[in-house]
Protein backbone atom coordinates (compact mmCIF):
# COMPACT_ATOMS: atom_id res chain seq x y z
CA UNK A 1 0.00 0.00 0.00
CA UNK A 2 2.71 2.48 1.08
CA UNK A 3 4.73 1.57 -2.03
CA UNK A 4 1.73 2.45 -4.18
CA UNK A 5 1.33 5.79 -2.33
CA UNK A 6 5.07 6.57 -2.71
CA UNK A 7 5.00 5.72 -6.40
CA UNK A 8 1.85 7.77 -7.03
CA UNK A 9 3.32 10.83 -5.27
CA UNK A 10 6.58 10.54 -7.19
CA UNK A 11 4.83 10.12 -10.54
CA UNK A 12 2.52 13.08 -9.96
CA UNK A 13 5.49 15.24 -8.92
CA UNK A 14 7.58 14.10 -11.85
CA UNK A 15 5.13 15.19 -14.58
CA UNK A 16 5.90 18.98 -14.43
CA UNK A 17 9.58 18.18 -13.85
CA UNK A 18 9.64 16.00 -16.96
CA UNK A 19 7.95 18.73 -19.02
CA UNK A 20 10.60 21.16 -17.79
CA UNK A 21 13.33 18.60 -18.52
CA UNK A 22 12.12 18.32 -22.12
CA UNK A 23 12.22 22.12 -22.54
CA UNK A 24 15.71 22.26 -21.02
CA UNK A 25 16.89 19.43 -23.26
CA UNK A 26 15.62 21.23 -26.38
CA UNK A 27 17.34 24.46 -25.37
CA UNK A 28 20.62 22.69 -24.61
CA UNK A 29 20.42 20.88 -27.95
CA UNK A 30 19.96 24.19 -29.76
CA UNK A 31 22.86 25.78 -27.84
CA UNK A 32 25.10 22.83 -28.70
CA UNK A 33 24.23 23.12 -32.39
CA UNK A 34 24.92 26.86 -32.34
CA UNK A 35 28.28 26.30 -30.58
CA UNK A 36 29.24 23.54 -32.99
CA UNK A 37 28.64 25.59 -36.14
CA UNK A 38 29.76 28.98 -34.78
CA UNK A 39 33.45 28.60 -35.83
CA UNK A 40 32.29 27.92 -39.39
CA UNK A 41 30.26 31.15 -39.48
CA UNK A 42 33.12 33.16 -37.95
CA UNK A 43 35.68 31.79 -40.40
CA UNK A 44 33.27 32.60 -43.24
CA UNK A 45 32.84 36.19 -42.00
CA UNK A 46 36.60 36.59 -41.74
CA UNK A 47 37.00 35.80 -45.44
CA UNK A 48 34.93 38.87 -46.39
CA UNK A 49 36.84 41.87 -47.81
CA UNK A 50 37.96 44.42 -45.17
CA UNK A 51 35.81 47.02 -46.96
CA UNK A 52 32.60 45.14 -46.02
CA UNK A 53 30.52 47.14 -43.56
CA UNK A 54 29.01 45.78 -40.33
CA UNK A 55 25.49 45.38 -41.77
CA UNK A 56 26.65 43.42 -44.80
CA UNK A 57 28.73 41.16 -42.51
CA UNK A 58 25.61 40.55 -40.42
CA UNK A 59 23.56 39.92 -43.55
CA UNK A 60 26.14 37.42 -44.82
CA UNK A 61 26.22 35.51 -41.50
CA UNK A 62 22.42 35.53 -41.16
CA UNK A 63 21.86 33.99 -44.59
CA UNK A 64 24.13 30.98 -43.88
CA UNK A 65 22.11 27.77 -43.56
CA UNK A 66 23.60 26.77 -40.20
CA UNK A 67 22.14 26.77 -36.65
CA UNK A 68 24.76 29.36 -35.64
CA UNK A 69 23.22 31.82 -38.11
CA UNK A 70 20.16 32.09 -35.82
CA UNK A 71 21.50 34.75 -33.38
CA UNK A 72 22.93 36.74 -36.33
CA UNK A 73 19.51 36.62 -38.00
CA UNK A 74 17.82 37.69 -34.78
CA UNK A 75 20.31 40.56 -34.41
CA UNK A 76 19.68 41.68 -38.01
CA UNK A 77 15.90 41.70 -37.42
CA UNK A 78 16.28 43.74 -34.22
CA UNK A 79 18.42 46.35 -35.99
CA UNK A 80 15.86 46.51 -38.82
CA UNK A 81 13.18 47.28 -36.22
CA UNK A 82 15.25 50.25 -35.07
CA UNK A 83 16.96 48.77 -32.03
CA UNK A 84 20.43 50.29 -31.25
CA UNK A 85 23.29 47.98 -32.38
CA UNK A 86 24.72 47.41 -28.87
CA UNK A 87 21.34 46.31 -27.45
CA UNK A 88 20.49 44.27 -30.55
CA UNK A 89 23.78 42.34 -30.37
CA UNK A 90 23.54 41.67 -26.61
CA UNK A 91 19.85 40.64 -26.84
CA UNK A 92 20.33 38.37 -29.84
CA UNK A 93 23.24 36.45 -28.28
CA UNK A 94 21.97 36.53 -24.66
CA UNK A 95 20.13 33.19 -24.73
CA UNK A 96 23.09 31.17 -25.98
CA UNK A 97 26.32 29.73 -24.53
CA UNK A 98 29.15 31.92 -23.06
CA UNK A 99 31.17 31.42 -26.27
CA UNK A 100 28.25 32.70 -28.34
CA UNK A 101 27.91 35.67 -25.97
CA UNK A 102 31.61 36.45 -26.40
CA UNK A 103 31.11 36.24 -30.16
CA UNK A 104 28.38 38.86 -29.76
CA UNK A 105 30.81 41.10 -27.84
CA UNK A 106 33.45 40.58 -30.52
CA UNK A 107 30.89 41.43 -33.18
CA UNK A 108 30.05 44.66 -31.39
CA UNK A 109 33.78 45.51 -31.19
CA UNK A 110 33.84 44.89 -34.93
CA UNK A 111 31.12 47.51 -35.28
CA UNK A 112 32.87 50.08 -33.08
CA UNK A 113 36.43 49.48 -34.34
CA UNK A 114 35.52 49.53 -38.03
CA UNK A 115 36.51 46.00 -39.01
CA UNK A 116 40.03 46.08 -37.52
CA UNK A 117 39.10 42.86 -35.70
CA UNK A 118 38.05 40.99 -38.84
CA UNK A 119 41.25 38.90 -39.19
CA UNK A 120 40.97 37.96 -35.51
CA UNK A 121 37.67 36.23 -36.14
CA UNK A 122 39.40 33.41 -38.07
CA UNK A 123 41.74 32.82 -35.14
CA UNK A 124 38.88 33.08 -32.65
CA UNK A 125 36.79 30.60 -34.65
CA UNK A 126 39.67 28.11 -34.93
CA UNK A 127 40.55 28.33 -31.23
CA UNK A 128 36.93 27.94 -30.18
CA UNK A 129 36.57 24.88 -32.39
CA UNK A 130 39.78 23.42 -30.81
CA UNK A 131 38.42 24.02 -27.33
CA UNK A 132 35.11 22.55 -28.32
CA UNK A 133 36.79 19.37 -29.55
CA UNK A 134 38.64 19.07 -26.24
CA UNK A 135 35.48 19.67 -24.22
CA UNK A 136 33.53 17.18 -26.30
CA UNK A 137 36.07 14.44 -25.66
CA UNK A 138 36.01 15.34 -21.94
CA UNK A 139 32.21 15.20 -22.02
CA UNK A 140 32.27 11.85 -23.82
CA UNK A 141 34.48 10.35 -21.11
CA UNK A 142 32.44 11.93 -18.35
CA UNK A 143 29.22 10.75 -19.99
CA UNK A 144 30.20 7.08 -19.67
CA UNK A 145 30.66 7.59 -15.95
CA UNK A 146 27.52 9.69 -15.49
CA UNK A 147 25.26 7.46 -17.57
CA UNK A 148 26.53 4.35 -15.78
CA UNK A 149 25.55 6.01 -12.47
CA UNK A 150 22.21 7.11 -13.94
CA UNK A 151 21.42 3.63 -15.28
CA UNK A 152 22.59 1.97 -12.08
CA UNK A 153 20.44 4.22 -9.89
CA UNK A 154 17.36 3.62 -12.03
CA UNK A 155 17.74 -0.08 -12.91
CA UNK A 156 20.83 -1.92 -11.68
CA UNK A 157 20.81 -1.03 -7.96
CA UNK A 158 17.06 -1.68 -7.41
CA UNK A 159 17.26 -4.92 -9.40
CA UNK A 160 20.30 -6.29 -7.49
CA UNK A 161 18.73 -5.38 -4.14
CA UNK A 162 15.39 -6.98 -5.15
CA UNK A 163 17.16 -10.12 -6.39
CA UNK A 164 19.22 -10.68 -3.25
CA UNK A 165 16.30 -9.72 -1.01
CA UNK A 166 13.87 -12.17 -2.62
CA UNK A 167 16.42 -15.02 -2.66
CA UNK A 168 17.23 -14.53 1.02
CA UNK A 169 13.57 -14.09 2.02
CA UNK A 170 12.77 -17.41 0.30
CA UNK A 171 15.73 -19.05 2.07
CA UNK A 172 14.58 -17.60 5.39
CA UNK A 173 11.03 -18.95 4.91
CA UNK A 174 12.27 -22.46 4.02
CA UNK A 175 14.69 -22.86 6.92
CA UNK A 176 12.85 -24.05 10.01
CA UNK A 177 15.07 -22.30 12.54
CA UNK A 178 14.42 -18.84 11.17
CA UNK A 179 12.16 -16.72 13.31
CA UNK A 180 10.91 -13.56 11.71
CA UNK A 181 11.93 -10.85 14.16
CA UNK A 182 11.31 -7.99 11.75
CA UNK A 183 8.34 -7.83 9.43
CA UNK A 184 9.31 -8.01 5.77
CA UNK A 185 7.15 -4.91 5.19
CA UNK A 186 9.53 -2.84 7.33
CA UNK A 187 12.53 -4.00 5.30
CA UNK A 188 10.79 -3.30 1.97
CA UNK A 189 9.77 0.16 3.17
CA UNK A 190 13.36 0.90 4.31
CA UNK A 191 14.71 -0.24 0.92
CA UNK A 192 12.13 1.93 -0.90
CA UNK A 193 13.25 4.95 1.12
CA UNK A 194 16.90 4.12 0.43
CA UNK A 195 16.21 3.91 -3.32
CA UNK A 196 14.54 7.34 -3.34
CA UNK A 197 17.46 8.87 -1.41
CA UNK A 198 20.00 7.11 -3.61
CA UNK A 199 18.27 8.44 -6.76
CA UNK A 200 18.27 11.91 -5.21
CA UNK A 201 22.03 11.81 -4.40
CA UNK A 202 23.04 10.44 -7.80
CA UNK A 203 20.76 12.96 -9.56
CA UNK A 204 22.51 15.81 -7.74
CA UNK A 205 25.91 14.44 -8.76
CA UNK A 206 24.97 13.89 -12.40
CA UNK A 207 23.19 17.25 -12.75
CA UNK A 208 26.33 19.14 -11.68
CA UNK A 209 28.33 17.51 -14.45
CA UNK A 210 25.65 18.05 -17.10
CA UNK A 211 24.78 21.59 -15.91
CA UNK A 212 21.12 20.59 -15.64
CA UNK A 213 18.78 20.94 -12.68
CA UNK A 214 18.87 17.80 -10.52
CA UNK A 215 15.06 17.58 -10.42
CA UNK A 216 15.23 16.68 -14.12
CA UNK A 217 17.22 13.52 -13.39
CA UNK A 218 15.49 12.78 -10.10
CA UNK A 219 12.05 12.90 -11.75
CA UNK A 220 13.21 10.06 -13.99
CA UNK A 221 15.40 7.92 -11.72
CA UNK A 222 13.23 8.17 -8.56
CA UNK A 223 9.97 6.64 -9.87
CA UNK A 224 11.78 4.24 -12.24
CA UNK A 225 13.96 2.79 -9.45
CA UNK A 226 10.90 2.22 -7.24
CA UNK A 227 9.05 0.61 -10.14
CA UNK A 228 11.98 -1.67 -11.00
CA UNK A 229 12.41 -2.72 -7.36
CA UNK A 230 8.74 -3.47 -6.72
CA UNK A 231 8.13 -5.20 -10.05
CA UNK A 232 11.28 -7.31 -9.55
CA UNK A 233 10.02 -8.28 -6.09
CA UNK A 234 6.72 -9.43 -7.59
CA UNK A 235 8.38 -11.39 -10.39
CA UNK A 236 11.29 -13.01 -8.57
CA UNK B 1 27.42 25.93 5.93
CA UNK B 2 30.42 24.69 7.93
CA UNK B 3 32.38 27.69 6.54
CA UNK B 4 30.01 30.06 8.35
CA UNK B 5 29.96 28.03 11.56
CA UNK B 6 33.79 28.01 11.78
CA UNK B 7 33.87 31.82 11.91
CA UNK B 8 31.62 31.85 14.97
CA UNK B 9 33.92 29.65 17.07
CA UNK B 10 36.80 31.25 19.02
CA UNK B 11 40.25 29.63 18.52
CA UNK B 12 40.66 27.86 21.88
CA UNK B 13 43.14 25.23 20.61
CA UNK B 14 46.61 26.71 19.87
CA UNK B 15 47.38 24.59 16.77
CA UNK B 16 49.47 25.96 13.91
CA UNK B 17 49.51 23.94 10.67
CA UNK B 18 50.95 25.71 7.61
CA UNK B 19 49.61 23.18 5.10
CA UNK B 20 46.12 23.38 6.60
CA UNK B 21 46.34 27.18 6.64
CA UNK B 22 47.15 27.18 2.90
CA UNK B 23 44.31 24.80 2.09
CA UNK B 24 41.88 26.87 4.17
CA UNK B 25 42.82 29.96 2.21
CA UNK B 26 42.42 28.17 -1.13
CA UNK B 27 39.08 26.66 -0.09
CA UNK B 28 37.70 30.07 0.89
CA UNK B 29 37.57 29.52 4.68
CA UNK B 30 38.29 32.89 6.27
CA UNK B 31 39.87 31.54 9.45
CA UNK B 32 43.20 30.45 10.96
CA UNK B 33 44.26 26.82 11.37
CA UNK B 34 43.82 27.20 15.13
CA UNK B 35 40.21 28.39 14.70
CA UNK B 36 39.48 25.58 12.23
CA UNK B 37 40.95 22.95 14.57
CA UNK B 38 38.85 24.32 17.44
CA UNK B 39 35.71 24.11 15.28
CA UNK B 40 36.58 20.51 14.28
CA UNK B 41 37.15 19.56 17.92
CA UNK B 42 33.88 21.14 19.05
CA UNK B 43 31.94 19.48 16.22
CA UNK B 44 33.46 16.12 17.17
CA UNK B 45 32.47 16.52 20.82
CA UNK B 46 28.93 17.47 19.78
CA UNK B 47 28.74 14.59 17.28
CA UNK B 48 29.98 12.14 19.97
CA UNK B 49 27.15 13.31 22.20
CA UNK B 50 24.61 13.10 19.34
CA UNK B 51 25.78 9.64 18.25
CA UNK B 52 25.61 8.35 21.85
CA UNK B 53 22.01 9.55 22.19
CA UNK B 54 20.99 8.12 18.78
CA UNK B 55 22.67 4.76 19.45
CA UNK B 56 21.06 4.56 22.90
CA UNK B 57 17.63 5.25 21.40
CA UNK B 58 17.94 2.61 18.67
CA UNK B 59 19.58 0.12 21.07
CA UNK B 60 23.01 -0.35 19.46
CA UNK B 61 26.34 -0.66 21.34
CA UNK B 62 27.47 2.78 22.51
CA UNK B 63 31.12 1.94 21.65
CA UNK B 64 30.16 2.57 18.01
CA UNK B 65 29.90 6.29 18.78
CA UNK B 66 33.69 6.62 19.05
CA UNK B 67 34.63 5.37 15.53
CA UNK B 68 31.76 7.44 14.11
CA UNK B 69 33.11 10.51 15.87
CA UNK B 70 36.64 9.78 14.53
CA UNK B 71 35.15 9.46 11.01
CA UNK B 72 33.56 12.91 11.41
CA UNK B 73 36.92 14.39 12.52
CA UNK B 74 38.80 12.79 9.59
CA UNK B 75 36.18 14.12 7.14
CA UNK B 76 36.32 17.63 8.63
CA UNK B 77 40.14 17.59 8.67
CA UNK B 78 40.25 16.78 4.95
CA UNK B 79 37.32 19.06 4.05
CA UNK B 80 39.58 22.08 3.21
CA UNK B 81 41.71 19.85 0.94
CA UNK B 82 38.60 18.63 -0.90
CA UNK B 83 37.08 22.13 -1.12
CA UNK B 84 40.39 23.61 -2.37
CA UNK B 85 40.56 20.94 -5.08
CA UNK B 86 36.96 21.61 -6.11
CA UNK B 87 37.61 25.36 -6.36
CA UNK B 88 40.77 24.71 -8.40
CA UNK B 89 38.97 22.37 -10.84
CA UNK B 90 36.16 24.88 -11.25
CA UNK B 91 38.60 27.64 -12.24
CA UNK B 92 40.85 25.45 -14.40
CA UNK B 93 37.89 24.20 -16.45
CA UNK B 94 37.07 27.70 -17.77
CA UNK B 95 40.59 29.14 -17.76
CA UNK B 96 41.70 28.37 -21.38
CA UNK B 97 38.71 30.23 -22.89
CA UNK B 98 39.24 33.17 -20.52
CA UNK B 99 42.98 33.33 -21.25
CA UNK B 100 42.29 33.37 -24.98
CA UNK B 101 39.60 36.03 -24.78
CA UNK B 102 41.84 38.16 -22.54
CA UNK B 103 44.67 37.74 -25.05
CA UNK B 104 42.35 39.07 -27.77
CA UNK B 105 41.39 42.03 -25.62
CA UNK B 106 45.02 42.82 -24.70
CA UNK B 107 46.08 42.74 -28.35
CA UNK B 108 43.38 45.32 -29.07
CA UNK B 109 44.65 47.82 -26.59
CA UNK B 110 42.43 47.03 -23.60
CA UNK B 111 44.34 47.47 -20.33
CA UNK B 112 45.10 44.45 -18.13
CA UNK B 113 43.00 45.89 -15.33
CA UNK B 114 39.98 46.31 -17.62
CA UNK B 115 40.56 42.81 -19.06
CA UNK B 116 40.35 41.36 -15.52
CA UNK B 117 37.10 43.17 -14.84
CA UNK B 118 35.76 41.74 -18.13
CA UNK B 119 36.20 38.16 -16.84
CA UNK B 120 32.52 37.25 -16.57
CA UNK B 121 32.65 33.49 -16.15
CA UNK B 122 30.76 32.57 -12.93
CA UNK B 123 33.67 30.32 -11.86
CA UNK B 124 36.04 33.30 -11.80
CA UNK B 125 33.84 35.85 -10.05
CA UNK B 126 35.36 35.33 -6.56
CA UNK B 127 38.92 35.61 -7.91
CA UNK B 128 38.00 38.71 -9.93
CA UNK B 129 36.63 40.36 -6.79
CA UNK B 130 39.83 39.49 -4.88
CA UNK B 131 41.91 41.27 -7.54
CA UNK B 132 39.52 44.22 -7.65
CA UNK B 133 39.83 44.60 -3.86
CA UNK B 134 43.62 44.69 -4.15
CA UNK B 135 43.57 47.35 -6.88
CA UNK B 136 40.92 49.39 -5.04
CA UNK B 137 43.34 49.65 -2.11
CA UNK B 138 45.66 51.55 -4.43
CA UNK B 139 48.00 48.68 -5.35
CA UNK B 140 49.49 49.07 -8.87
CA UNK B 141 48.31 46.24 -11.12
CA UNK B 142 51.84 44.95 -11.80
CA UNK B 143 52.23 44.28 -8.05
CA UNK B 144 48.91 42.40 -7.73
CA UNK B 145 50.48 38.94 -8.39
CA UNK B 146 52.68 39.41 -5.30
CA UNK B 147 49.67 39.77 -3.01
CA UNK B 148 47.10 37.61 -4.77
CA UNK B 149 46.51 34.05 -3.49
CA UNK B 150 43.92 31.77 -5.05
CA UNK B 151 43.04 28.08 -5.33
CA UNK B 152 44.44 27.66 -8.84
CA UNK B 153 48.16 28.07 -9.55
CA UNK B 154 47.32 28.38 -13.24
CA UNK B 155 45.06 31.34 -12.56
CA UNK B 156 47.81 32.95 -10.43
CA UNK B 157 50.24 32.45 -13.32
CA UNK B 158 47.69 33.99 -15.69
CA UNK B 159 47.41 37.05 -13.45
CA UNK B 160 51.19 37.46 -13.26
CA UNK B 161 51.45 37.17 -17.07
CA UNK B 162 48.67 39.72 -17.41
CA UNK B 163 50.45 42.10 -15.07
CA UNK B 164 54.02 41.68 -16.24
CA UNK B 165 54.03 39.51 -19.39
CA UNK B 166 53.56 40.09 -23.09
CA UNK B 167 50.55 39.06 -25.26
CA UNK B 168 52.77 36.44 -26.92
CA UNK B 169 53.49 34.87 -23.51
CA UNK B 170 49.78 34.90 -22.78
CA UNK B 171 49.09 33.06 -26.02
CA UNK B 172 51.82 30.51 -25.29
CA UNK B 173 50.30 29.98 -21.85
CA UNK B 174 46.92 29.37 -23.49
CA UNK B 175 48.40 26.61 -25.66
CA UNK B 176 50.15 25.10 -22.61
CA UNK B 177 46.83 25.04 -20.77
CA UNK B 178 45.11 23.33 -23.70
CA UNK B 179 47.84 20.68 -23.79
CA UNK B 180 47.57 20.18 -20.03
CA UNK B 181 43.79 19.75 -20.27
CA UNK B 182 44.30 17.12 -22.97
CA UNK B 183 46.77 15.21 -20.77
CA UNK B 184 44.45 15.41 -17.75
CA UNK B 185 41.71 14.01 -19.91
CA UNK B 186 43.60 10.77 -20.51
CA UNK B 187 44.30 10.33 -16.80
CA UNK B 188 40.69 11.19 -15.98
CA UNK B 189 39.07 8.56 -18.23
CA UNK B 190 40.64 5.60 -16.41
CA UNK B 191 40.04 7.04 -12.93
CA UNK B 192 36.41 7.99 -13.65
CA UNK B 193 35.36 4.55 -14.81
CA UNK B 194 37.00 2.85 -11.83
CA UNK B 195 35.36 5.32 -9.43
CA UNK B 196 31.88 4.84 -10.90
CA UNK B 197 32.18 1.03 -10.78
CA UNK B 198 33.30 1.24 -7.16
CA UNK B 199 30.42 3.56 -6.35
CA UNK B 200 27.84 1.27 -7.94
CA UNK B 201 29.18 -1.70 -5.99
CA UNK B 202 28.97 0.27 -2.73
CA UNK B 203 25.47 1.49 -3.53
CA UNK B 204 24.03 -1.85 -4.66
CA UNK B 205 25.91 -4.75 -3.10
CA UNK B 206 26.20 -3.54 0.50
CA UNK B 207 22.47 -2.69 0.97
CA UNK B 208 21.50 -5.91 -0.83
CA UNK B 209 23.74 -8.07 1.35
CA UNK B 210 22.51 -6.21 4.40
CA UNK B 211 18.91 -7.13 3.53
CA UNK B 212 19.99 -10.79 3.33
CA UNK B 213 21.77 -10.40 6.67
CA UNK B 214 18.60 -8.98 8.28
CA UNK B 215 16.50 -11.87 7.00
CA UNK B 216 18.95 -14.66 7.80
CA UNK B 217 20.52 -13.00 10.85
CA UNK B 218 18.07 -14.40 13.46
CA UNK B 219 19.46 -17.89 12.74
CA UNK B 220 22.94 -16.68 13.65
CA UNK B 221 21.77 -14.82 16.71
CA UNK B 222 21.62 -11.31 15.18
CA UNK B 223 18.40 -9.39 15.31
CA UNK B 224 17.48 -5.89 14.18
CA UNK B 225 14.51 -3.79 15.16
CA UNK B 226 12.42 -1.96 12.55
CA UNK B 227 13.84 1.40 13.71
CA UNK B 228 17.43 0.20 13.35
CA UNK B 229 16.74 -1.07 9.83
CA UNK B 230 15.05 2.18 8.85
CA UNK B 231 17.95 4.28 10.21
CA UNK B 232 20.58 2.16 8.46
CA UNK B 233 18.77 2.32 5.10
CA UNK B 234 17.57 5.92 5.35
CA UNK B 235 20.64 7.51 6.98
CA UNK B 236 23.81 5.38 7.04
CA UNK B 237 23.81 4.05 3.47
CA UNK B 238 22.73 7.33 1.77
CA UNK B 239 25.26 9.27 3.86
CA UNK B 240 28.05 6.88 2.80
CA UNK B 241 26.99 7.28 -0.83
CA UNK B 242 26.86 11.08 -0.54
CA UNK B 243 30.34 11.33 1.08
CA UNK B 244 31.82 8.99 -1.51
CA UNK B 245 30.31 10.92 -4.44
CA UNK B 246 31.37 14.24 -2.91
CA UNK B 247 34.99 13.02 -2.70
CA UNK B 248 35.21 11.56 -6.22
CA UNK B 249 33.51 14.65 -7.62
CA UNK B 250 36.17 16.89 -6.08
CA UNK B 251 39.12 14.94 -7.44
CA UNK B 252 37.92 14.52 -11.01
CA UNK B 253 38.20 17.44 -13.47
CA UNK B 254 34.97 19.21 -14.52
Amino acid sequence: MYTFILLSILFVLSIPALANAWKEFQKQKQNNEVDKTLPEVLIHIATLPPSADFHSILEEAATMKLPAALPFHHCKELIKKGCPVEIAVSTAFANFSPVAKKTGELLYSLYTSGNSLLPNLTEFGTEMSKQRELKESLKADASIQKYSILVSSAFLVPFIIALIYSVSSKAASILPTSTAVVSTEAIVLAINIYLILFSFISARFISRQFSTHFITFFSITGPVSLLVFNISLLLL
Amino acid sequence: MFKNIVNLIPPFLPVSDKQLEQNLKKAGFHCSSSQYFSACFLTCVLSLFAFTVILAVIGVSLYLALPLCIAVFVFLYFLPVIEAKRAQNKIDSVLPTCVYLTYLEITHGISAEKAVSNLDSPALLIEREKIKTLTKRGLPFNLVPLFYTGPSKHFSHFISLLANGTPAELKKFYYDLLQKQGNDLKKYAAKANLASMFFISIAAIIPALFSAFILLGPMLGFAFTSLQILLIYAVVFPLTNAVFLYCIDAFLPM
